[in-house]
């Protein structure tokens, strides 16, 4: 691995995992290790979270195109080495949260993956990639249970600053769905939403009591959208760039 | 952001210093054996490493060290120590035998430092990162 080509993304954008029942099979334990190594590096490397989240899925029986997978992600970061968060010392410290899915992501069971992530004024403090326990049966409702996790951490969030002297309200909270942004706001029991676990009617709840507020944000600038799909070079490095996620040889 | 200077500090043989109210025996341990009483075993003061009431003990201890200074815990995470005195702010965040602060005002770190020194065994952690 040590001579490989480097690769500018760690998953290519016409990635296709699914369980790949006839492909040769690879060692398990070696994949596991892989993974398990991975998994720590996203405590810095948020720009892996995704592609790892993806390769992690297949832990049970891996196969050859699996491991080819996660092997691109070793390339990727052959090249950014020195690649991390950025944390400058003058911010101001406002909170919002983004959350984002993926409808169907998942090839094995067509369940949809959240993607959420949380900046304190420009800088990246949590970030958060899950395949949903449920299948949802719109774009609207995978939104809406990915939205109900980002609340969830918000609060979180907002209880700990709170312990810092820091009292916010009202925390933004940017989802690109209106279908989503409205089963928020509108507490009715609609022919396609009844289904709907009353778990993830939580978000609900806190919007009103003024906790958090939902905005919507334009596709272009959801920032989520890094920790729910394959991106291409170039949105990949724009979402970096905005997330601080910074190569520290282009910083003096 | 308040331009804290952060600093380091962990404590030596942290579980050693937890104070155990249970009643916990150990068998003579090689090389402290009791030639007239072979049979005896010791009963314990203190927490040992390996023991299961261990790390609460030494949690224990060390909290009720920094709420007797005047720290509050924090409402959320129970291993946040805070401290407000004239409009200055101390924050202590623990894991377990690593400690990690800093304050609006150096004087109040300094202070800290004088305090905990006396209570435990410490060893500062080189370096101070900025934040």
């Amino acid at each position: 691995m040590e001579n490989c080509k480097e690769a500018s993304t760690p998953i290519a954008t016409g990635c296709y995992l699914d369980a790949n029942e006839i492909g040769v099979d690879v060692d398990q334990t070696k994949f596991k290790q892989l993974i398990g190594s991975l998994l720590y590096l996203t405590t810095s490397r948020p720009d892996i979270m995704f592609g790892m989240c993806l390769c992690a899925i297949f832990q049970a029986k891996p196969k050859e195109s699996h491991y080819v997978a996660t092997k691109r992600i070793l390339k990727y970061l052959k090249g950014t080495i020195e690649v991390g968060l950025w944390y400058p010392s003058e911010v101001t410290l406002n909170l919002v949260g983004y959350s984002d899915s993926d409808f169907a992501g998942c090839k094995v069971d067509k369940k949809s993956t959240s993607g959420t992530c949380h900046l304190l004024g420009s800088i990246l403090i949590s970030w958060h990639n899950k395949k949903q326990a449920c299948v949802a049966l719109s774009t609207a409702e995978a939104e809406y249970i990915a939205a109900g996790s980002c609340c969830a951490q918000t609060i979180w969030l907002k209880y700990q600053l709170s312990d810092f002297g820091l009292n916010l309200s009202k925390i933004p909270l940017f989802c690109d769905n209106t279908s989503a942004i409205n089963l928020t706001k509108n507490p009715v029991q609609h022919s396609r939403t009844k289904h709907i676990e009353i778990r993830h009617h939580f978000i609900r709840d806190h919007i009103m009591n003024g906790d958090c507020e939902i905005q919507f944000v334009d596709s272009e600038n959801q920032l989520a959208d890094l920790f729910t799909k394959p991106l291409n070079k170039e949105r990949f490095n724009f979402l970096k760039n905005e997330l601080g996620i910074i190569d520290f040889k282009n910083v003096n | 952001m308040k331009g804290l200077r952060l600093h380091q500090m962990d404590v030596k043989s942290a579980f050693l210093n937890g104070l155990i109210d249970e009643e916990v025996y150990v068998s003579e341990p090689p090389g402290f054996e009791d030639h007239n009483n072979p049979d005896y075993v010791f009963k314990l003061k203190k927490a040992l490493y390996g023991l299961k009431q261990a790390s609460r003990q030494w949690y224990e201890r060390l909290s009720n060290f920094l709420l007797s200074q005047g720290y509050e815990r924090g409402k959320t995470d129970r291993t946040l120590f805070i401290k407000n005195s004239c409009n200055e702010i101390i924050l202590v965040q623990v894991y377990v035998d690593d400690i990690i602060f800093g304050s609006t005002n150096e004087s109040l770190c300094q202070q800290f430092v004088a305090t905990i020194q006396r209570e435990f065994e410490m060893s500062m952690m080189g370096g101070s990162i900025s934040s």
